[in-house]
Formats: C-alpha cells, structure tokens, sequence
C-alpha cells in the first residue's frame, strides 16, 4: 500500500516532533 | 517457462525500488531549497546593505523572490527533467509546513478563528459556485467545464479540481483548462492581495482570513498570506485549511449532480467517499495544536517547530515558481480564463466585504 502525500507529511510532521523532543533536532534557526 | 521468463525480463523495468525513488527526488529537493535560500539570502541581503547605508529600501520578503526565481528557472532555463520529480513534492512540503504550523495554534485559537472562517467559507461556497455557474453558462462553457470552475473557486483550487475530475468523470481538457485559470489567478494573487491589503490598512488576522477565503490553490493563499507579514501566513493557512476541510462534500455534491443526470458513474459508499477526499493534513495539524494546547512543548521546542514549518513553506514557495509554465497557461484559451478573471474579482470582493463585516468577531 502506498502512502498518500497528505499521510507522508503528517508522518515526518511527527517525527520531526518525535527528534525535536528527544533533543537530537534543537536550535533550528530562521 | 515463458511466463517465468516474461516476469524476470519485465520485473527491472516495471520496479522502481523505494531508495531508487528516493534518491530520484534529490535534485529536485535541492534545486527547490537552492531558490528557497536564495530569496531568502536575497531578503536578507537587501535588508542588510540598507541598514549599513542607512538607506530605506522596500522590504519585499523571501516569499516573492523564491517565486520569481523559480519563474525565471522555469520559463527562461526549463527545469531540468533530472529535477522534475524532485520539484514535484513542493506540495508534500506546504503540507507538511502546515502541518508542523499547527505548534503556533492553541485549540482555543482554532476553534475561534476556525469557527469563524468556517461560518465564512460556508458563505463563501455559496457565492463562488453560484458566480461561477452563472458566468460559465453566461460565456457557454461546456457544463462540466462550469463544474470544474466553481470546485476550484469554492474549495481549494487544483487539489479540488483533480479530486473531482475522477468523480464526476470529466474530461482532461476540461481539467487542464480549469486548473491553467485556477492557477494564473493565483499568481496574480500574489501581487494584488497584498496591495490592496495594505491600501486598506488591514490586520493580520482579516488579511489572513481574507486570503484564506479568495485564494484558491492552498500554496498561493499561503505565500500571499506571508507575503503580508507572518502572523497573516498563520491567518490565512488556518482560514485555507477550514476551507480545505469542505473538500469531500463539494466534490460528492457535484458527483452525486452528475450521476443523476447520467454523467457519471454511481458511487458507493458516501461516508468512504468522504473520508477518501478528506485533506489527511488537516489530522495532523490539529494532532500537533493539541500537543501544543496542553503544554507538551518548552518554549525553545516551540520555536524549533515553527521554525522547521518556515523551512517547509520556504521549500514550496520555490515549487510555485518551479511549477509555473506562463507559456502553458497563455495558450489555455480566453473564455475560461475571462469567466475565472470576473468571477475571482467578484469572489474577492464579496469575501472582502464579508471579512471586514466580521472582524468584530475576529479582535
């Protein structure tokens, strides 16, 4: 089964949640 | 043996193996975070030599200049076909920045904001399909043209079109020249909303919700949101996202339109046709404004989330540009594009007169 694009952003929306909470992902500038 | 034979002579080329599809995507990806960065750095930059010369430049954000770039990369060099697949997710990433935006909103925020911009777009479905039939049948659009025409304006622009080209089985042509129309507006969107925002001294929040209800292709409404200023980027995605929710039962009114005029076929089960429109996003953006509602983010965490959502948008904003052919959308024919011209100017107008009407509820 194939993700849709919708799914797969919610899926690395929550991993980029899941690094940003562990502290691997911190500091992000803009 | 022949069959055998066939499966192993066809399986190398029918099967593309997910890291080769992954690794597919990379130059795409970097040629959109290269004209990303780059308005960003031209933002920037201009900023900087004013400050140092103390001189007042216009700030004209990063916004435009990745789109003009990505213009200019499309229209005058041609995207490379090594990037094409690549330049492709530009809508992955708007949804995903959309998604990570949902960290800037507490529940509180989205049922207010959200209640009001879905009375609004209620409002506004009404006006856009009925502005959109009479002009089509007015300038004689082939019917299902019309259809196409008033899913797009209503709802939310291409995504709308494509979801409800297969249900109400309409033609290619049709589609194309309803998303060509959709899609030169949108871009016309970019300069105008912000010029008239200004000239009328709008908030953010109305800004926001104004562009939420009148842009229809969710990136532009997103990037003419920001090009206002970034609380209205937040405005208008909430605003656009309300109205993206309304998605599966514009396109099933429509659909079930058709099949009782013979036009399409049946459809099964309504509540499976719903889900199967529904915009899956929007799941994820109130997953996180729930997280973030009941304090499950530091402060610095917060920031790190908003920030990667920016990121995100920088990376679609290229994509618009990227994706734009002027050339195409010139060669689509007038009528459609005159019938969307008047139609999107009435729209605008009567969204415009509909958000400074309830900007009481919005302070």
């Amino acid at each position: 089964m194939r993700l849709s694009r919708d799914w797969w952003a919610v899926l690395v929306a929550a991993l980029a949640v899941a690094l940003v909470k562990l502290g691997v992902i911190a500091g992000v500038a803009w | 043996m022949t069959s055998a034979a066939t499966v192993v002579v066809d399986a190398p080329r029918l099967v593309i193996s997910p890291a080769r599809r992954a690794a597919n995507l990379v130059p795409g990806v970097l040629l959109l975070g290269v004209i990303g960065y780059a308005g960003k750095f031209t933002e920037q930059t201009i900023a900087a030599y004013g400050r140092s010369h103390h001189l007042t430049l216009p700030n004209i954000e990063y916004v435009l200049w990745a789109i003009v770039f990505g213009l200019i990369v499309s229209n005058v060099v041609r995207v490379p076909a090594i990037c094409e697949a690549g330049v492709d997710t530009y809508e992955f990433w708007l949804k995903t920045g959309i998604v990570l935006l949902g960290v800037r909103f507490v529940l509180g925020d989205v049922a207010k904001l959200g209640g009001v911009s879905l009375a609004c777009v209620f409002v506004e479905l009404v006006l856009a399909i009925a502005i959109m039939t009479a002009l089509g049948r007015a300038f004689t659009l082939p019917p299902k043209l019309i259809s196409l025409l008033s899913i797009g304006a209503s709802v939310c622009g291409v995504s709308a079109i494509i979801a409800a080209k297969g249900a109400i089985e309409a033609d290619d042509e049709d589609a194309s020249y309803a998303i060509a129309a959709i899609l030169a507006l949108g871009a016309v969107s970019l300069v105008a909303f912000p010029l008239i925002g200004h000239a009328l001294g709008m908030s953010d929040q109305a800004y926001g919700l104004w562009v939420g209800l009148a842009v229809d292709n969710t990136a532009e409404a997103t990037a003419a949101g920001a090009l206002y200023s970034d609380a209205a980027g937040k405005f208008a995605v909430l605003a656009k996202t309300a109205r993206n929710a309304t998605i599966g039962f514009v396109v099933l009114g429509y659909a079930l339109y058709w099949v009782r005029r013979g036009g399409a076929a049946a459809i099964g089960d309504k509540t499976t046709f719903l889900w199967n429109k529904f915009p899956k996003f929007v799941i994820g953006f109130l997953g996180i404004s729930v997280l973030a509602t009941i304090g499950a983010f530091s402060r610095a965490e917060s920031t790190d989330l908003a920030n990667l959502s920016r990121w995100a948008f920088l990376f679609s904003f290229a994509g618009i540009g990227l994706r734009t052919n002027l050339r195409v959308l010139s060669n689509q024919g007038w009528r459609p594009l005159i019938v969307g011209v008047v139609g999107e100017c009435a729209i605008a107008g009567l969204t415009l007169a509909l958000v400074l009407g309830a900007a009481r509820w919005l302070a």
